[in-house]
């Protein structure tokens, strides 16, 4: 696929700002390149540059491609011809060869000049849904476009390479984007591994190593499940009253500002009025009798990984589903004490923790008979408990029957 | 904000890769136009079918299958005959270059195949450039090299597109298949066929920044400078071995100077007005009044010209092995003679190198193999040269007069002992002869058929005189005689009649030609006894301003007679043609103000190629060495100037210094040293923050304005401050300084503090941190 990426105006910056100064844009990694390192590095002295070019710095490779060994190759024969005939001709063929492999060593390196990057990888991603990895190009120099950059990116084991397909004109920056996907949950390790470019003749392959990376975590895949118990137990019954929770209940809950979208009928007119900004009414939720998820990380009871990778798959989903139904209540893992579940940020720690969550050993309990063994099963009502059901699937048992399976 | 260029997409990088592929194409197979290498039928092909398949990509597209199939097959089998038919490898491969690069230029290309056209365009080129050494070259090579880094370029581009995979399928043959074009790549290339070329020009041209546009020039600028600058740095050391494809071409000779010359062959040449020769002197005033540049010798009356009979062909030698420097002994006479002459000749005249006259040493810039004759004083390369030939010649003389002591002593054997001409040169030792005349004589034969023809001849002697007083003397009277009977003519019309053409004219009143007086006086003295011989070569020459040379274009191409005169035992010139000096003067040199000087375009352009033949063609390990040493000079006197400014200077200062101080001196003193205080202070407290904010009101940029910039290196220095411990006491104004740094960094202008004054607070911050540094 070919990317074409939006070019936009560069951020205004005095030509002397370091890229520390610009705000960090969560989700973003610093700034790197040439551009970023020039900027960190204040002393800037001709031998430094002179060495630098002589000697590249870590990471920097220079390799001849195909025509650049073919231009070499031709150089060596006219040379050779050159020194063994004395002839003039040769001679200026030769000095030309070698006055272009140079020009295309300083046009690489002004090529490369001014440029810096980073990596935009905002997580969390789910476990098998594409997520879009950015990287965003700044082009710092005045007067020169940049050309033929290559970028390697890579995400876990998936890695592409992502061209830079138009000019990046002078002051200017653009977002190179690949759609990654993340095969499995846990923390995933987005990283640039490289840049290079053939710029501007082929001779040369000059690639600059890049240790910019982020750590995205992914959170179990999303799975499809199917609901038992006839639907009398899902069924939603009010409970005793309303929740602390935004939602869409008769309670007044808090005032807060206006955001386009909302409707003008939830305009609290007198608020507005004393505050001189426009104030919304926000309502509580209304209280349904919901329900505790619990997950176990007990290596004994999940002995197939991936039925452990379904039961997390199907925790996740039951977790998210029952937030939006406004139903989750609390979520507990293993022995641990429920944890309430109130706004959206609650169900995130807890997807997070499912995300890190590996099965280990634990001491054996007694545990009535026809019922896996679990640890910390006493205290919440309606405790819907994913287990392995079966020898491959899962499923989330309420007072003992299968509630749901996947 | 400002506007953003278009940029050219993949079909339009497409169109240009593939009219970049057709232009270097055409250059470089025009180039063999040049190199005499028969190859019309290719080049016709060529310069038909490039411009019509770059201007129409369809057709290239409508090709069918078996032409791609077939055509490298066809191309091999062709290269094989022509090899087999002609047995002249270079041009054999020429024309397999020519057709290649033709198939290339008319089938579609993908990376691969524009890689080939370069290197196939670049094989020409250079072929072409090392054998025709013609200063178009520069503008041949500049032309590829720019349109190839241009394709090259274009085809970076179009792989940075594509992802880095190929344009098109390796193999152009299985390109059409449909199945293929299904890749992303080939729906993203599709229809780039369907050109217009004045909207892609158009396009190219909104694409152009005219900034980016100069700088390419700019750098391309550089890359010739960079060119001439390896060129003359590069080492030059010596590795005797010549040039081997020389060897691989042969070249057509000039008729008028080759071993036998029909009258009339001289004037043919001398219908082209092309430079023949150009002749560098290092002391233009040694420059004869009336230059005379001998290529070859002919003895030999044919019946209808003259030719070298065999006798004088075994005079030249062929010289051992190949040498830079060819030496003779005993040929010149102006040892002392410091000046040298460096000629440069053009391909396509004659294998026999045109000199003055006598010489001692013979240089090239090759090794080069030689065949000399010492008593004729000729040198002639073994083959036709088929590029030009630079030789410096030292010692030469240039006085129309060879003296050939062999010779006389062959002449004074054979004059006193009658037995000698009719005994064969083997049994003259029999007869007490030690060193007996190794040469077979001709110079004082007639060849001619008739008796009434001779008799003519023998009576027109007798009205001369005949040569009692020397050939010298009966040199100028015969010319005279000639002269006074007819005119000179290019064009001579004869009418047809019995007997010899040559005695046919003498007789008669009609006007002639160069070789027809020389011929004519030849066969007088021949006639008188006097020994003779025809030479052929250049006369004359044009002065050079712009170049400071010589040139002889082939319009000097001329015939005169060698007399030989038993006085000065040597062979005079004589030369009967109207219009010359018949015998050469005893003050032979007048310098270059005697030639005729050239002027306007062509004077330039030749002056132009003596510059590319001088410096580029004939630049060898001395040139180099001389250029180092006139660098070096240069520097040393420059140095030595500046120095002895400085000292100068210095010396004045210390007589200003010492000269008595008496109040108004002191004053005026004190005042200077008070206004540039002053000056100094102003500016630093008023004038840098006045000139700063003038610049900063007028900077639409953010990254130009100079206070954000003056206010972005005060925020950086206060950083490397407080990277140490920085004391409770400088903190706060530490902190004070760096929040209104970064108000008049990032803030709108509106709300800034004083600049003059944020800087100065940062700069008592820094010191205040010092300070308190300093105190603990």
């Amino acid at each position: 696929m070919i990317t074409q990426p939006i070019t936009t105006p560069v951020p205004a910056l005095p030509a002397t700002a370091s890229v520390q100064d610009e705000p960090s844009v969560p989700g973003a990694t610093e700034w790197q390149g040439p551009w970023a390192a020039s900027r960190r590095r204040r002393e800037r002295r001709w031998s430094t540059l002179l060495w630098a070019l002589l000697y590249p710095p870590r990471g920097h490779r220079i390799i001849p491609t195909i025509t650049g060994v073919l231009l070499i190759a031709v150089s060596l024969g006219i040379g050779t011809a050159a020194y063994n005939t004395a002839n003039n001709i040769l001679f200026i063929t030769l000095s030309l060869l070698l006055s272009c492999l140079i020009l295309s060593g300083v046009m690489s390196w002004l090529n490369l000049r001014g440029i810096a990057w980073r990596l935009h990888a905002a997580g969390p991603w789910r476990a098998g849904q594409t997520q879009t990895v950015a990287l965003e190009l700044r082009n710092a120099k005045v007067l020169l476009p940049t050309y033929g950059l290559w970028f390697d990116l890579a995400a876990g084991d998936a890695a592409e390479r992502r061209h830079l397909g138009i000019r990046l004109d002078p002051e200017s920056s653009t977002r190179i984007e690949w759609p990654a996907k993340a095969a499995r949950r846990g923390l995933l390790r987005v990283e640039l591994r490289g840049v290079g470019s053939l710029f501007p003749f082929g001779f040369l392959h000059k690639s600059v190593a890049s240790d910019l990376a982020r750590e995205v975590l992914v959170w179990p895949a999303s799975v499809d499940y199917r609901r038992h118990l006839g639907g009398a137990a899902w069924r939603a019954a009010p409970s005793q009253g309303e929740v602390n929770r935004p939602g869409h209940g008769a309670d007044l809950l808090a005032l807060r500002r206006y955001v386009p979208g909302d409707s003008p009928r939830l305009v609290h007119w007198k608020a507005t009025a004393r505050l001189r900004q426009i104030l919304v009414r926000q309502f509580a939720a209304e209280g349904l009798e919901g329900f505790t998820l619990q997950v176990g990380s007990d290596s004994a009871v999940w002995s197939r990984p991936e039925q452990f990778e379904l039961g997390l798959g199907l925790a996740a989903t039951l977790a998210e589903d029952l937030f939006k139904q406004e139903r989750l209540q609390a979520v507990m893992i293993d022995d641990e004490p429920p944890q309430s579940v109130r706004r959206l940020r609650d169900v995130e720690s807890f997807l997070d923790r499912l995300a890190l969550l590996e099965a280990v050993e634990r001491p054996a309990r007694v545990v009535p008979e026809g019922i896996p063994q679990l640890h910390g099963l006493v205290g919440p009502r309606r405790v819907l408990r994913i287990l392995p059901h079966g020898a491959r699937g899962v499923a989330a048992f309420l007072d003992g029957n299968i509630a749901a399976s996947a | 904000m400002e506007t953003l260029r278009p940029q050219l997409n993949l079909s339009e990088l497409r169109q240009l890769r593939w009219f970049l592929g057709g232009l270097i194409g055409l250059l470089s197979a025009w180039t063999v136009f040049y190199m005499e290498v028969d190859a019309l039928v290719v080049l016709g092909v060529i310069t038909v079918a490039v411009p019509v398949f770059t201007l129409f990509p369809r057709l290239s597209i409508a090709l069918p299958q078996v032409f791609h199939l077939l055509a490298f097959p066809v191309i091999v089998v062709l290269f094989a005959l022509d090899i087999w038919a002609t047995r002249e490898p270079l041009p054999a491969m020429i024309r397999l270059d020519l057709m290649l690069l033709c198939y290339r230029c008319i089938a579609p290309r993908g990376r691969r195949e524009d890689l080939q056209l370069i290197l196939l365009a670049l094989f020409v080129v250079v072929v072409t450039g090392v054998f025709t050494v013609s200063i178009a070259f520069v503008a041949q090579i500049l032309l590829f090299t720019g349109a190839a880094l241009s394709l090259l370029l274009a085809v970076t581009l179009s792989d940075g597109r594509t992802g880095g995979g190929p344009i098109s399928p390796a193999k152009p043959a299985r390109r059409f298949l449909p199945q293929l074009s299904a890749a992303p790549v080939a729906a993203a290339e599709a229809g780039w066929e369907r050109v217009s070329w004045f909207e892609l020009f158009g396009r190219l041209r909104a694409v152009a920044d005219l900034r980016v546009v100069a700088l390419g020039a700019g750098l391309f600028g550089g890359v010739v400078a960079l060119s001439v600058v390896l060129f003359l740095a590069l080492p030059r050391f010596e590795i005797s071995n010549d040039f081997f494809l020389d060897r691989l071409i042969t070249k057509s000779t000039r008729t008028g100077f080759s071993d036998n010359v029909t009258f009339q062959d001289v004037v043919n040449i001398q219908q082209d007005t092309s430079v023949a020769l150009m002749i560098d002197v290092s002391d233009p005033d040694m420059i004869p009044a009336e230059p005379y540049w001998r290529m070859l010798v002919l003895d030999e009356y044919s019946g209808n010209g003259f030719r070298v009979s065999q006798g004088l062909r075994n005079t030249f030698l062929s010289s051992r092995e190949k040498m830079h420097v060819h030496t003779t002994r005993g040929w010149g006479r102006n040892r002392e003679d410091r000046a040298t002459w460096v000629m440069y000749f053009q391909p396509g005249v004659s294998k026999y190198l045109p000199l003055g006259g006598a010489f001692t040493r013979l240089t090239f810039g090759e090794p080069q193999a030689l065949l000399q004759s010492t008593p004729l004083r000729l040198a002639q390369l073994p083959v036709e040269p088929a590029k030009m030939v630079a030789y410096r010649v030292e010692g030469m003389d240039t006085d129309g007069v060879l003296r050939d002591r062999d010779f006389a002593r062959d002449r004074r054997i054979r004059v006193s002992d009658p037995r000698a001409s009719f005994m064969p040169p083997e049994r003259m030792a029999d007869f007490g002869y030690e060193e007996p005349p190794a040469r077979d004589v001709t110079f004082l034969e007639l060849g001619l058929e008739r008796p009434e023809d001779v008799a003519q001849l023998e009576k027109w002697v007798e009205e001369l005189g005949g040569a009692g007083d020397g050939g010298a003397e009966f040199a100028r009277r015969a010319a005279t005689w000639l002269q006074s009977r007819h005119s000179y003519s290019l064009s001579m019309r004869l009418e047809e009649a019995e007997g010899d053409p040559l005695i046919r004219w003498m007789k008669s009143s009609q006007p002639g030609h160069c070789e027809l007086f020389a011929g004519g006086l030849v066969m007088l003295a021949r006639a008188a006894g006097v020994p003779a011989r025809l030479v052929t070569g250049f006369k004359g020459g044009a002065w050079n301003p712009v170049s400071g040379s010589i040139t002889v274009r082939n319009s000097d191409a001329h015939a005169w007679t060698e007399i030989w005169d038993d006085d000065m035992a040597s062979w005079l010139r004589a030369d009967a043609t109207p219009g010359s000096q018949i015998t050469p003067t005893p003050s032979p040199t007048s310098g270059f103000r005697g030639l005729e000087f050239e002027s306007g375009w062509s004077a330039r352009f030749d002056g132009l190629r003596v510059f590319w033949y001088r410096r580029i063609v004939n630049f060898d390990q001395d040139s180099q060495l001389e250029l180092l040493r006139g660098t070096k000079d240069r520097v040393r006197a420059m140095l030595q100037s500046v120095r002895t400014a400085v000292e100068e200077k210095l010396r004045a200062f210390a007589n200003w210094v010492r000269s008595p101080w008496d109040v108004p001196r002191v004053a005026a003193v004190a005042t200077v040293l008070f206004g540039g205080v002053g000056l100094v202070w102003f500016w630093k407290r008023v004038g840098r923050a006045w000139w700063m904010g003038w610049r900063s009101r007028r900077s639409d940029s953010h990254r130009r304005d100079p206070v954000r910039i003056e206010a972005s290196r005060w925020l950086a220095r206060l950083e490397r401050a407080e990277r140490a411990h920085v004391p409770v006491e400088a903190r706060e104004a530490m902190r004070a300084a760096r929040a209104r740094l970064l108000r008049l960094r990032f803030g709108a202008r509106e709300g800034w503090p004083p600049p003059a004054a944020v800087f100065r607070q940062a700069k008592h911050a820094v010191r205040e941190l010092a300070r308190a540094r300093a105190r603990r």
